[in-house]
């Protein structure tokens, strides 16, 4: 009768285990690894798309803020946002709006989908800024 | 089919459609714009094209959008396209929805660096 053997299975789970147990601080380190990325991705992306104004002395693209990561049950999130505010035709606009409005665009100027454009093609590069963190985690601990 | 040939023909019949922009007097019209991402790489030159795709549903502040908004959403399902999201980017000037989808086809002509 044929017969088969399973064996290290006990020290795969324990493997596993130990992974999915990664400390909170190399969690948060591998989100701001890919925060930082995705930044500069975005950055690139609007300078690509034009949307730097260069008669602004508070450029959108330099409003870009990577922010601490947070975390949830989970496990956690990192907001990029656009901070601050500018002087726009004697007005005070949210570097945020102006962000939107280029990612949108609006009746008689184009959208320049700059942050998505960026997030899209680079999902890659975020992720694997991320995964770089956790697994020296794990070459280092097991 | 090209991406721009497949836009057209889901959504040229609900209303006038414009690539990128629109200049004129209208006040209803829809407006698509769009960037591409190789995909499927063999011998390093991609072999098919990922499309994201934006379309810009425009209408005056008083009219009711909604059976436009149905009629997009049915066309992205059957024009081939992936179910598409909706953001509100309405402002002082009128109302503007942003339909997000994608649409993929063969062919694609990039050389990966």
């Amino acid at each position: 009768m044929p017969r088969l053997d399973l064996s290290g299975y006990d020290e795969l789970i324990a493997a596993f285990d130990k992974i999915s147990n990664v400390p909170e601080d190399v969690q948060m380190k591998a989100l701001t690894a890919m925060e930082q990325v995705a930044a500069t991705e975005i950055r690139k992306s609007g300078e690509s798309y034009g949307v730097r104004d260069p008669e602004s002395s508070v450029h959108v693209l330099d409003a870009i803020k990577v922010n601490k990561p947070k975390k949830t049950d989970s496990g956690g999130y990192a907001d990029i946002t656009f901070s601050g505010t500018r002087s726009r035709s004697g007005k005070q606009v949210r570097q945020a709006e102006i962000a939107f409005i280029n990612e949108y665009g609006k009746r008689n100027q184009q959208a320049r989908p700059f942050v998505g454009e960026a997030m899209n093609k680079n999902a890659d590069a975020i992720a694997k800024a991320g995964a770089e963190v956790i697994l020296d985690y794990i070459d280092k601990n097991f | 089919m090209s991406c721009d040939d497949a836009i057209n023909a889901a959504f040229g019949e609900i209303l006038p459609l414009y690539p990128n922009v629109y200049t004129g007097k209208a006040l209803t019209y829809l407006v698509y714009n769009y960037y591409v991402i190789p995909e499927v790489y063999a011998n390093s030159v991609s072999h098919a094209s990922r499309y994201s795709v934006q379309l810009h549903f425009y209408l005056p502040h008083k009219e009711n959008p909604n059976a436009i908004k149905l009629a997009i959403i049915n066309a992205c399902i059957s024009g081939g396209f992936t179910y598409p999201s909706m953001t509100n980017a309405s402002d002082k000037d009128g109302q503007h929805y942003v339909f997000e989808f994608e649409y993929c086809n063969g062919g694609g002509v990039y050389a990966k660096t």
